[in-house]
């Protein structure tokens, strides 16, 4: 069956190999969860998949960094041989929560807050159509954890209500044992993990998709390489 | 800085906007039982207190007593800044015990007006800001003593922002004539409807720049519309950062707008290079400035709207009907 590119989102291009994993497209709209321990390429992952699928359609994306500054992220991207591309366009929320801190009666409502920020944006740029929030663990952080899941649900349905294509990172060492917190394993659509595996003389790094809704794919883990052009996906470690 | 300020009440959901009120000015606020004066209350001190004003806030005991166990206000009370005066407020009968006693309340308030006369000096603070709330304690054959206080605060030439509150079903209709002679502004508020009027233009046709009673949601709705514009004005009076600008809209304009509206703006007006943007003295917060070119820029979007808005007024007046 031939996919309409209309309703999917066509990330398979983005990194080279990536479509042996992926084997078709991802609805539009889709809720995808990055996962992994610090150093597993999170970020890189996240923002290489939104920018160059941007670029390649001439879209608008946000990439909402919590815990790094935009000059952070872009230094680390460009290590990575990774481009930086205008179409997705990083806010940096380390200037307002600094701004936040300390003031009396002034509470940073994150939740709210990023709402606003995607109304803006939807207003502003016609062709708003992804975002990526890095991390949750970081609204988690600024929000009062009672009723997590309902926020949650609430948090993810802001992205579908705008009709946005989001990727969430989670650092799953922060949460130790426990797979979940807001059950945002069950609310996301997808759900990607990024680990490391030691190899004869260093570390490798594999991603592998646990779940993808509407969208065929392999469960198997998937070596991630890095060069002067960015990520790609190698051969799958483990038959 | 300037000699005049820019003020507010709000309540029922109504915001009573006064622009250019000065200082030696007296508001005098009617008001019937059923109208939550809280807010107005809290907004009016907050006002004084981020100016470095020293405040005074009178009350009938237990009966209008604000939050002060937290926030702005706690700390204002702690360091001084804020003071607070407890009117008894025992309904006696009997005539002459009556007047002795109520004369007692005025003499206490009277005694801490001069108390803090001398703050005003010693401890270098710009202003006195006073909010009496009279309540229901004062009747009509009372009024004269009020009038008395008045007359002797503004003698003391020292310059003051005063609001003086009443229940309105206390007074009868000459001893409000007379608070009026005494007062420049006047607001009255029931629970459905909220006016502000001017002695002396009572009967005038619509002034510009004076005084005007909003709703809430059309106010919600003009600083949604024209919030550009807002922070650019702002930022055209002076630098400052995102968080600061929040701050001032709420004040002004009572909307509370999040992180998540004005940041996104401020950002893209500096992409637009209308905006620079750098590290505070507090070496915290980002400051937001006018370009040379973007100050150009606000310069002749004010403008426009002031024209655009003169015209509209004309119009409605009947000027250019009348042509």
């Amino acid at each position: 069956m031939q996919i309409k590119e209309g309703g999917k989102i066509m990330f398979r291009n983005t990194i080279m190999g990536l479509g042996n994993v992926i084997h078709t497209e991802i609805p539009k709209g889709s809720t995808i969860l990055v996962t992994g321990r610090p150093g597993t390429l999170k970020s890189s992952l996240a923002y290489t998949l939104l920018s160059k699928y941007l670029a390649s359609k001439n879209e608008f994306g946000l990439y909402i960094t919590l815990e790094e500054t935009k000059a952070s992220h872009e230094r680390n991207m460009k290590s990575l041989g990774i481009n930086i591309y205008p179409e997705l366009k990083i806010f940096d929320y380390q200037v307002i929560r600094r701004e936040y801190k300390g003031e009396k009666g002034e509470e940073l409502d994150i939740i709210k807050g990023i709402e606003d920020a995607i109304k803006f944006y939807k207003e502003k740029e016609k062709k708003f159509t992804c975002i990526a929030v890095d991390s949750l663990n970081a609204v988690y952080s600024l929000i009062d954890l009672t009723n997590l899941r309902e926020k949650m649900y609430n948090f993810f349905d802001t992205f579908k209500r705008y009709q946005l294509t989001s990727i969430v990172i989670l650092e799953t060492e922060i949460l130790g044992n426990r797979m979940t917190y807001g059950g945002e394993r069950f609310l996301a659509d997808g759900i990607i993990n990024l680990g490391t595996m030691k190899g004869k003389e260093d570390v490798t790094i594999y991603m592998q998709v646990e779940k993808m809704r509407a969208t065929k794919h392999s469960r198997k883990k998937y070596q991630i390489g890095i060069d002067s052009n960015g990520l790609s996906i190698l051969g799958h470690e483990y038959e | 800085m300037s000699k005049k300020e820019f003020f507010s009440l709000s309540g029922d959901g109504k915001i009573i906007l006064f622009d250019e009120l000065g200082r030696g000015n007296e508001i005098l606020f009617l008001y019937d039982e059923n109208v939550e004066r809280e807010h107005a209350y809290l907004t009016f001190l907050h006002g004084g207190l981020e100016k470095n004003e020293l405040c005074l806030y009178a009350f009938p005991k237990e009966k209008a007593r604000l939050s002060f166990q937290q926030g702005i206000l706690k700390e204002s009370i702690e360091k001084g800044q804020l003071h607070l005066l407890d009117i008894e407020d025992k309904l006696i009968e009997e005539k002459d015990k009556r007047k002795e006693y109520i004369s007692t309340c005025i003499d206490r308030i009277e005694t801490k007006l001069n108390e803090m006369y001398n703050l005003i000096e010693a401890e270098k603070y710009s202003t006195l800001r006073v909010l009496i709330d009279y309540g229901n304690i004062v009747e009509s054959k009372e009024i004269d003593m009020i009038i008395d206080l008045e007359k002797k605060m503004l003698e003391k030439k020292v310059p003051f922002t005063a609001v003086n509150t009443f229940r309105i079903s206390s007074l009868d209709y000459d001893s409000v004539k007379e608070l009026i002679k005494i007062h420049k502004k006047i607001v009255f508020s029931t629970k459905n409807e909220t006016s502000t009027m001017l002695p002396g233009f009572w009967t005038a046709k619509r002034r510009r720049n004076t005084s005007g009673v909003i709703s809430q949601e059309t106010l919600e709705n003009f600083v949604k519309n024209s919030l550009e514009t807002i922070v650019l004005a702002i930022l055209y009076k002076k630098p400052m950062s995102g968080f600061h600008i929040i701050k001032i809209i709420h004040r002004c304009f009572h909307v509370s707008l999040s992180h998540g509206t004005i940041y996104p703006l401020l950002h893209s007006l500096k992409e637009e290079k209308i905006l620079n943007v750098e590290l505070g003295s507090d070496m915290k917060s980002m400051i937001y400035t006018p370009t040379e070119e973007g100050g150009k820029i606000i310069e002749k979007k004010l403008s426009d709207i002031v024209k655009t808005h003169e015209h509209l007024l004309s119009l409605i007046d009947g000027g250019l009907l009348a042509e």
